[in-house]
C-alpha cells in the first residue's frame, strides 16, 4: 500500500500514466474508424512519415520543445497521406503498394536527416532519438497538457461528425450520392488519425505507434457488434494497455515503456481473439461442432424418414455406415443427440421415426438445423 | 455398360456452418456433355470444388473413375470462373496455356519446345493461335475464356469441369466452345459445365443435373428437362422436403404401423 502511494506520488510516473491514458483513449477511438475502413496500415505509414518532419523542424528552429517538433511531424504525416492518395488515384499502384512506398521512403529520409542532425551541436539534448522507440520518462507536464488538449479536440470532433464518419467508413459512395462532402469528412478523419498518432510519438515512437491504432479496435470488435460500444471499448482498452504497460515498465528496471505498452496491447488482442463470447475462436469452434452435429443428426433423421416411406426396416448402424466418414466417437455422440431430441426410437436391429421426428422433418425442413 | 466417370455418394457439405449441398447421390457415365443448372446459391460451384477435392464433404464420398478423387486428379481438367482471375497479371496467352502442362513438366524444369507446340495446337483448336504472344489484359472476354479452355485442353484429361464458361462471352466464342465440347464428347470424354441460360440448355447439353442444395433430378435431358422439375429447382425453398404425402398422412401411417406392431 505504502509502496503504491509512493509510486503514485512519483512525478515521472504520474506524467507517464496520464500520458498513456490520454494516448490510449484517443488512438483507440480514432483507430476504430481506421480499422473498420480496412486502413489499419495507414497508421503505420503515417507514424513512420512523421520522422523526417520531426528532424526538419529541429533543423529549421534549432529548438527541441516537443510542440515544435510535433508540428513538423504533423506536417510531414499529413503530406504523406496526401501523396499516398495521389499515388492511388493517378497511378496503377494499388493502395498497399502506395503505403509501402511512402512508409519506407519517408522513414528512410527521416533516418538520413537524423544522422545529419545529430552531428550538430545541441542535438543530443534535443533527444531526437527518443522518437524512434519512444521515451516515456521524458514526458513533462507541458507535454501532458498538450496531449490532453489535442485529445479533447479529437474527441469533440468525433462526437460532432459521428454519423458522417459512420457513413464514410461504411459506404462512402452512398454518401456521395446523397451529395454530402465525403472528401471533406475523409480529410477530417485522416487528420484526426494523424493527430492521434502525433500524440503518441514521444511515448511509443514512430516505429511501434501503429499498434496503438490497430490493436484496441481489433480487440474491441471481438466483444461487440455496435459501433458506439466498440469505439468506447477501444478507448478503454487503449487506456488499459497504456496504464498496464506504464506500471510494469516502472516496476521492472530498464524496461522500456513504449514496447511494454505494445506487448500489453498484444496480450489483450490475443485474449479477445480467443475468448470473446460470440466472435472468439473458442466459441466459434464449439458452435461449429454443435452445428455439424445437428446437421448430421438431421441427415440421419432424413434417412430414417426415407426408409419409413419405403417401409423398410433399417438399423441405426446401417444408416450411420451409409454416411461414410463418421468416426466411432461421432456415431456415439449422434446417437445420444437423436435420443435426446426424441426423434427416433432406436433398438438393436431397427430404427423407427417418432411423431416428433416426423414433425421436425416435415414442418421445419431438413436444412434448418 | 459405360464407365462411371463421377460417382457422388451421399455427399453433404457445409459452408459457414450452413448446409450448401444436401444428400447428393449422382452417377455420371462417360461420354456426355453435362450441364449443372440451378438458382444462385444452389451450391453449383461448391459441387465443382468438391469434385476437384478442393473442399472436403462433411459426409459421403466422391469417386472419380471408381477411385477416390485424389488418385485420379490428373485425369481431370478444371476451367475456373473468369471473374476470379486477375487480368492485369503480366503474363502472355501462351504462358497461361502452358500452365496446363506444369504438373507433367515436373518440378524445377522449364517447358521445352515440344510443350510449346502442344500449347500452340490447343490455341489453334480454339482459333486463338494469332494471339499467343498477347498479354492477357489485351483480350476480350470471350478470347480470355478461350485461352482458359486451351489450358484445360493441353491437360489431356478425361473429365473436364468448367465453371460458367459461357458467362458473358460473345457469339463467336460461344460457338467455338460448343464445337469444342462436342469434339471432346466424340473422343469419349466427359464434360461437366455449370450453366445459367435455360434457353440454350437443351441445345448444348445431353445430360443435366438440376441442383438446388439437393439434387432435384439428374439424367438424360429428354427425361429430366421439364416444367415440373424446373419448378422444383427454381421455385421451391431449398430447405423443404415436400413429398406428395403431407404430414397428416405420414402420421396416420405411423400410427397404423405402431398398432400393427403391437397387434
Amino acid at each position: 500500500m505504502l509502496w503504491g502511494s509512493y509510486m503514485l506520488n512519483d512525478y515521472t510516473l504520474q506524467m507517464v500514466l496520464l500520458g498513456s491514458i490520454i494516448l490510449g483513449i484517443t488512438s483507440g477511438m480514432v483507430g476504430t474508424f481506421a480499422v473498420l475502413r480496412k486502413q489499419s496500415l495507414m497508421g503505420d505509414a503515417i507514424s513512420h512519415s512523421a520522422l523526417p518532419g520531426l528532424v526538419i523542424a529541429f533543423l529549421l528552429t534549432s529548438q527541441s520543445a516537443s510542440y515544435i517538433l510535433l508540428i513538423g511531424a504533423f506536417a510531414a504525416s499529413l503530406l504523406s497521406t496526401f501523396i499516398m492518395m495521389l499515388i492511388v488515384k493517378y497511378s496503377n499502384i494499388t493502395y498497399d503498394g502506395a503505403l509501402a512506398i511512402i512508409l519506407s521512403v519517408f522513414f528512410g529520409m527521416g533516418m538520413v536527416l537524423l544522422s545529419v542532425a545529430q552531428k550538430l551541436p545541441g542535438a543530443s539534448q534535443a533527444g531526437l532519438n527518443k522518437f524512434l522507440f519512444g521515451r516515456a520518462a521524458s514526458i513533462l507536464y507541458a507535454d501532458v497538457i498538450m496531449m490532453l488538449g489535442l485529445g479533447i479536440l479529437v474527441l469533440f470532433i468525433i462526437i460532432l461528425f459521428w454519423k458522417e464518419f459512420k457513413l464514410l467508413c461504411f459506404n462512402n459512395d452512398f454518401g456521395e450520392s446523397l451529395g454530402l462532402p465525403m472528401m471533406f469528412f475523409d480529410i477530417i478523419l485522416t487528420s484526426l488519425l494523424v493527430i492521434s498518432i502525433i500524440i503518441g510519438l514521444q511515448m511509443v515512437g514512430v516505429i511501434l505507434m501503429s499498434v496503438m491504432i490497430i490493436a484496441p479496435p481489433v480487440a474491441a470488435r471481438q466483444w461487440t457488434n455496435k459501433l458506439n460500444k466498440m469505439i468506447l471499448l477501444a478507448g478503454f482498452i487503449g487506456a488499459l494497455a497504456g496504464v498496464g504497460g506504464s506500471f510494469i515498465s516502472s516496476i521492472v528496471p530498464r524496461m522500456p515503456t513504449g514496447p511494454t505498452i505494445v506487448i500489453m496491447n498484444f496480450i489483450i488482442v490475443l485474449i479477445s481473439l480467443v475468448l470473446a463470447f460470440e466472435r472468439g475462436l473458442l466459441s466459434r469452434i464449439i458452435r461449429r461442432k454443435q452445428k455439424i452435429n445437428s446437421i448430421l443428426a438431421k441427415q440421419i433423421l432424413f434417412d430414417c424418414y426415407k426408409s419409413f416411406k419405403k417401409e423398410e426396416i433399417i438399423s441405426i448402424k446401417q444408416i450411420m455406415d451409409n454416411l461414410i466418414l463418421l468416426s466411432a466417437k461421432k456415431k456415439k455422440q449422434l446417437r445420444y443427440y437423436l435420443l435426446k431430441k426424441g426423434w427416433l426410437l432406436i433398438t438393436n436391429d431397427k430404427t423407427e421415426i417418432t411423431k416428433k421426428g416426423l414433425e421436425e422433418i416435415l414442418e421445419r425442413g431438413v436444412l434448418c438445423a | 455398360m459405360t464407365e462411371i466417370v463421377l460417382d457422388i455418394q451421399k455427399v453433404t457439405m457445409i459452408y459457414n456452418e450452413k448446409p450448401v449441398l444436401w444428400d447428393l447421390n449422382i452417377k455420371v457415365p462417360a461420354g456426355h456433355i453435362i450441364g449443372i443448372i440451378g438458382p444462385n446459391g444452389a451450391g453449383k460451384s461448391t459441387l465443382l470444388k468438391s469434385i476437384l477435392g478442393i473442399i472436403k464433404p462433411l459426409t459421403g464420398r466422391i469417386l472419380l473413375f471408381g477411385k477416390n478423387n485424389k488418385a485420379n486428379r490428373k485425369r481431370v481438367a478444371y476451367v475456373p470462373q473468369r471473374r476470379i482471375i486477375d487480368w492485369n497479371f503480366p503474363i502472355s496467352v501462351l504462358e497461361v496455356v502452358m500452365m496446363g502442362l506444369y504438373k507433367k513438366i515436373g518440378w524445377f524444369k522449364r517447358p521445352n519446345t515440344k510443350d510449346k507446340t502442344i500449347a500452340m495446337e490447343a490455341l489453334k483448336k480454339l482459333g486463338m493461335e494469332k494471339y499467343s504472344h498477347r498479354q492477357i489484359d489485351q483480350l476480350s472476354g470471350g478470347e480470355q475464356q478461350r485461352v482458359f479452355l486451351a489450358r484445360a485442353l493441353v491437360q489431356e484429361a478425361d473429365l473436364y469441369i468448367m465453371d460458367e464458361p459461357l458467362q458473358g462471352v460473345d457469339a463467336v466464342t460461344e460457338k467455338a466452345i460448343i464445337a469444342l465440347l462436342n469434339e471432346l464428347k466424340k473422343q469419349g470424354k466427359t464434360v461437366i459445365v455449370v450453366h445459367h441460360d435455360l434457353q440454350t440448355v437443351t441445345e448444348y447439353f445431353d445430360w443435366l443435373i438440376l441442383l438446388n442444395v439437393k439434387c432435384i433430378v439428374y439424367g438424360p435431358k429428354e427425361e429430366v428437362f421439364n416444367k415440373q422439375n424446373l419448378k422444383e429447382t427454381y421455385e421451391k425453398e431449398a430447405i423443404r422436403i415436400d413429398e406428395q404425402n403431407g404430414l397428416e398422412e405420414d402420421k396416420n401411417k405411423l400410427m397404423t404401423k405402431k398398432i400393427s406392431v403391437m397387434g
